[in-house]
């Protein structure tokens, strides 16, 4: 930093000096206001005089260095002379906005240090990533989930690059917060490939799997969410994205007429959004109106694998209503598929087969859904201090058929020992 | 030093800790109860019921002792529960309510006890506890009512965590412990029980059911740093549940435990609420258990009687049945999300007027309540949503309940207590420790409508709410009913609902059957429709409401009833008048209040 300032200076000196001696440049005032040797001495003197404070002025100003609007001069000369205590060097302006970001949040002036760390580019070879991490963090105390999710987003994305430095805890961290706001925002498909891709790389702990493995039975309408989303709201209130999730707070939470006046004008406004719609049935199916939810299921477009899992299940529970049977099986039959643990699912499909005729096949669907029972009550139970509550998970698991979930459950069982043995870990 | 930078950044700058992702929670941000002066909803048309608290000088002057000091064990979470019966015959119904005790038993068992209220009439009460020489002391929850040696004189079972006991009614206002001679003590930690004659001798039966098993003298507390105390209250699934006791009687007075004959070891369940019904119309009573936690249990009766294996001489062999637990393809075992809810107290009705018991249970904060309609052939449906009993349930935690006629329409109209197991009001996100109870009317379409606020200033205002019975405490022709709370005065609440329709209470009195008609079925033959009613065993939480049938008569001026009793015999009574009365097995009737 300090030698591209003076290095500029002199190449400013360098240039005064050119311009003076090259006579193609000189003028004809200047040759007529240059008339005696004295004069022109002293003119000399003063000019150098000049072009040196100048250059002075410039190795040492300080402000060349634009930072957020926010950072006080004081901010900048602590951060300089913290830099310059650490690394023996002046500090760049992203050495800068790191550090002032850093300081800014220690002082809760979040909005400061969510600018600075937004200043620093995500391909800095030595801030970018972390600096991604930062930003979402603030932008998340900031209520901003938007920004929050593109910047945790970026910064998993710039982690899987080989050259990107980041750390296990960082890494986690991303993630986690991740997995928060799509929780808060009940987009648990989303939150699923992100869990897909930490459960691939074994970087996940027994809540991931738990969040992973069973995103129905956890209870999901819990009140902190909801006063998240309302914080959320507060700050975006007019994003569809987190209103539609208003509105299915709102549902669950039993104010059916609040969230259909939400949902149905979010409907109102794009009548092509499946997920919404989907919503507006949720709110519909348990009004048990189903006059209004004919009104909106017949004009659903027809099934996609990648639809909201929302949508497909009340696509099952219409065709339970309408007595067709077959068609609810085999959408309960997909909503399973895509979430195997899903209690809807099974119970669905227990009472398509009960009218199917189908027996057997409809104990096996209460038999599982009571084993699903007992997971979801013991799940609470299940955490990093306590292995064989994960064994015993991992056993019910492989009992009614989720061999994955049984897979990794037990996996953390075993990585949970070998951590309170004081083994390493494989 | 750069690595140290970078190290800070990763730490996330400022030290937070990740918030609890939402699954992590299971609670919900309190409602507040609104004042009924600042609702601006216009009241619903139709009859609205209206209930008032009665004060002190009434008489009732009750409240529960907990032990609630800081620890937030989970023995204080049940509260007690109210037993409602005529002890003395005066045909004023009489109230017993349970108390708690300073724990651990051994230092505290007789620090509190019980409470036996005569009632005298026009709302006036009496604490008799004394001269009844029914001193139940020990840390007791719930009771049953029967007369379980057909004297005429209904007796009282009370269960406890610690020894339970069965009280014997002399027949001259006194009570006698004779839990040893009946051989009914069960040492397990009990929450309701319900008597019932289930396998037909004309002799009542008693079914315990229990919670968790939990030690007084070394319990399991959980720490938390948040909470004030530095505790909360452990989750039940935590603890391990014990198994229930059937109690079959030897028809001489005495008791032989049919548990294990009966098919019924092993379970585990977390028993809190009970009621026993002829739920599919074959003549044989069912056993619903509302587990906490868990899914329920619905046992069936499988074969024909058979001998119980007993120790020692018996005068007669007790035959008992075996069961099935069948609640799971009855699709009474969980709801209909496929959970195992927090089962807690149980209504027992007919509630659509299909002419077959239904069953609501009373759930957690942040969950419903459930209604499972009976379709029959013992397949039950979950109509929680078609009910709208679901939404205004989802903010409450509900524990005692019943089906009664609050309006004498003939409909059974929903009435439910609430309050939190534990305070929890430290929460960040908020719960509310004490909840407002609530009425729904029955809409008569197969739904239900919260009235709460519509409904007298006791629904204003929040409570602990447990134990719930329901009687006609003031023989003024409408329902009354009792809650047990904790940490404030339980309550006798006098209905007051501007009706004109009248209602009809039949007191059973059995011959062939057991002496209080337990499992008849009664039915009131209306020009368009047929109200049914059964006398069930056991129900709500934890309490017993008064043994008798209560039929609103509607538009009705008199009624025509036919009683089924379990013997197998069918009385018919015609005309019978609004009012009181004692129906004979058999087809004589009488006035219920003639001994006044």
């Amino acid at each position: 930093m300090t030698s591209w300032h003076l290095g500029d200076s002199h190449r400013q000196l360098k240039s005064g000096q050119w311009w003076w001696h090259n006579p193609g440049m000189e003028s004809q005032s200047a040759a007529r206001l240059v008339k005696t040797p004295q004069i022109r001495r002293t003119v000399w003197v003063m000019m150098s005089v000049a072009l040196v404070g100048l250059g002075l002025v410039i190795v040492c100003w300080p402000r060349t260095i634009v930072l957020p609007a926010g950072v006080t001069l004081q901010d900048r000369q602590f951060a300089e002379r913290r830099f310059r205590d650490l690394n023996g060097i002046a500090p760049s302006r992203v050495d800068l906005l790191s550090l002032v970001g850093e300081l800014a949040v220690h002082d809760h002036r979040l909005q400061t240090a969510a600018d600075c760390f937004h200043e620093i580019p995500s391909d800095h070879p030595r801030y970018g990533s972390a600096a991604r991490l930062q930003e979402g963090q603030m932008w998340l105390r900031l209520n901003q989930a938007d920004g929050a999710e593109q910047n945790f987003r970026e910064f998993l994305s710039l982690a899987s690059h080989p050259n990107r430095s980041t750390t296990p805890d960082q890494l986690s961290a991303a993630r986690k917060w991740l997995n928060y706001i799509l929780s808060v925002e009940l987009r648990f498909e989303d939150r699923k490939q992100v869990l897909a891709e930490a459960h691939a790389q074994h970087a996940v702990d027994v809540f991931d799997s738990k969040q992973y493995f069973f995103p129905n039975l956890l209870i999901w309408n819990s009140s902190a969410g909801r006063r998240r989303l309302s914080e959320f709201l507060e700050r975006d209130p007019q994003n569809r994205r987190l209103r539609l999730a208003h509105g299915r707070y709102l549902t669950v939470g039993g104010d059916l007429p609040a969230a259909l006046a939400v949902l149905r004008e979010l409907h109102q406004q794009d009548l092509q959004d499946s997920e919404c719609a989907a919503a507006v049935l949720e709110c519909l199916f348990e009004q048990a109106d189903w006059v209004s939810f004919a009104d909106v299921a017949n004009s659903l477009p027809e099934y996609s694998a990648g639809e909201s899992w929302l949508l497909t299940r009340m696509r099952a529970e219409w065709a339970l209503h309408e007595q067709r049977w077959d068609d609810a099986r085999r959408d309960f039959e997909r909503l399973q598929s895509v979430d195997p643990a899903s209690p809807w699912a099974l119970m669905g499909l227990a009472k398509a087969f009960g009218q199917l005729k189908l027996p057997e096949q409809r104990e096996q669907a209460l038999a599982r859904s009571l084993v699903l029972s007992r997971i979801r009550v013991s799940l609470s139970t299940v955490n990093e201090d306590a292995p064989e509550a994960s064994q015993k998970l991992s056993e019910e698991c492989r009992q009614i058929g989720l061999q994955d979930a049984a897979d990794a459950f037990q996996w953390h069982a075993e990585r949970i020992r070998q951590s309170h043995s004081g083994r390493p870990v494989d | 030093m750069g690595c140290l930078v970078i190290a800070v950044v990763a730490c996330g700058c400022q030290g937070t800790a990740i918030p609890p992702a939402p699954g992590t929670v299971k609670s919900a941000t309190a409602t507040p109860t609104v004042p009924a002066a600042a609702v601006s909803t216009p009241p619903p048309q139709g009859t609205l019921p209206a209930f008032r608290m009665l004060d002190r000088a009434s008489g009732f002057d009750f409240e529960r002792q907990d032990d609630i000091r800081g620890l937030h064990r989970i023995l204080e979470a049940n509260g007690g529960g109210v037993g409602l019966f005529d002890f003395d015959r005066d045909g004023w119904v009489d109230v017993f309510m349970t108390n708690g005790c300073h724990l651990p038993l051994k230092d505290g068992l007789d620090s509190t006890r019980g409470a036996l209220f005569r009632n005298r009439g026009r709302d006036r009460f009496e604490n008799v506890t004394d001269p009844s020489g029914l001193i139940q002391s020990g840390y007791t929850h719930g009771c049953a009512v029967g007369d379980y040696d057909n004297d005429g004189f209904d007796d009282l079972y009370i269960t406890a965590y610690g020894r339970n006991a069965m009280w014997h009614n002399n027949g001259d206002g006194t009570f006698e412990d004779l839990t040893d001679s009946t051989a009914t003590n069960v040492s397990r930690w009990s929450s309701s029980a319900a008597f019932a004659d289930l396998n037909g001798d004309g002799c009542l039966d008693l079914y315990v059911a229990n919670y968790l098993d939990e030690s007084d003298e070394s319990p399991r507390l959980c720490a938390n740093g948040a909470s004030p105390d530095g505790y909360e209250q452990c989750p039940p699934a935590m603890f391990e549940g014990v198994d229930d006791v059937l109690f079959l009687s030897d028809t001489t007075g005495r008791f032989v435990d049919a548990t294990e004959f009966s098919g019924l070891t092993n379970r585990r369940g977390k028993g809190l609420g009970v009621v026993v019904s002829d739920l599919d119309g074959d003549g044989r009573r069912e056993i619903f258990v509302a587990n906490d936690g868990q899914a329920n249990f619905l046992f069936v009766p499988s074969g024909e009687l058979s001998d119980v294996p007993t120790i020692g001489e018996l005068k007669a062999p007790v035959q008992g049945y075996k069961y099935d637990e069948r609640a799971l393809l009855s699709n009474c075992a969980l709801s209909e999300a496929g959970y195992a809810q927090a089962n807690m107290g149980i209504a027992a009705g007919d509630y659509d007027g299909n002419g077959t018991t239904d069953l609501l249970i009373t759930h957690f904060y942040a969950d419903t309540t459930t209604l499972y309609a009976n379709r029959g052939g013992l397949m039950f449906e979950d109509v929680t949503r078609l009910s709208r009993v679901g939404p205004p349930s989802r903010n409450r935690l509900g524990w005692g309940t019943a089906f009664f006629d609050a309006d004498n329409d003939g409909w059974l109209d929903l009435i439910v207590a609430n309050g939190h197991i534990d305070d929890r009001t430290w929460l960040k996100q908020g719960e509310p420790y004490k909840m407002a109870p609530q009425i729904f009317r029955n809409e008569r379409d197969g739904s239900y409508k919260d009235v709460s606020k519509w409904s007298g200033e006791y629904f204003q205002k929040e409570w602990l709410g447990r134990g719930l019975a329901v009687a006609d405490l003031n023989r003024d022709g409408k329902l009354d009913f009792v809650v047990s709370h904790q940490r404030g005065p339980s309550a006798v609440l006098v209905n007051e609902t501007d009706t004109v329709n009248r209602l009809l209470t039949l007191k059973l009195i059995g011959t062939r059957s057991s002496r209080n008609g337990s499992g008849a079925i009664v039915e009131l033959m209306g020009e368009s429709r047929v109200a049914r009613r059964e006398l069930v065993g056991g129900g709500s939480f934890q309490s017993a409401s008064v043994h008798e049938i209560q039929l609103g008569l509607g538009s009705e001026t008199n009624g025509t009833v036919r009683v089924r009793w379990p013997s197998g015999v069918s009385d018919v009574f015609q005309n019978l008048a609004p009012g009181e009365w004692n129906l004979l097995e058999g087809g004589r009737f009488s006035d219920l209040r003639r001994c006044e």
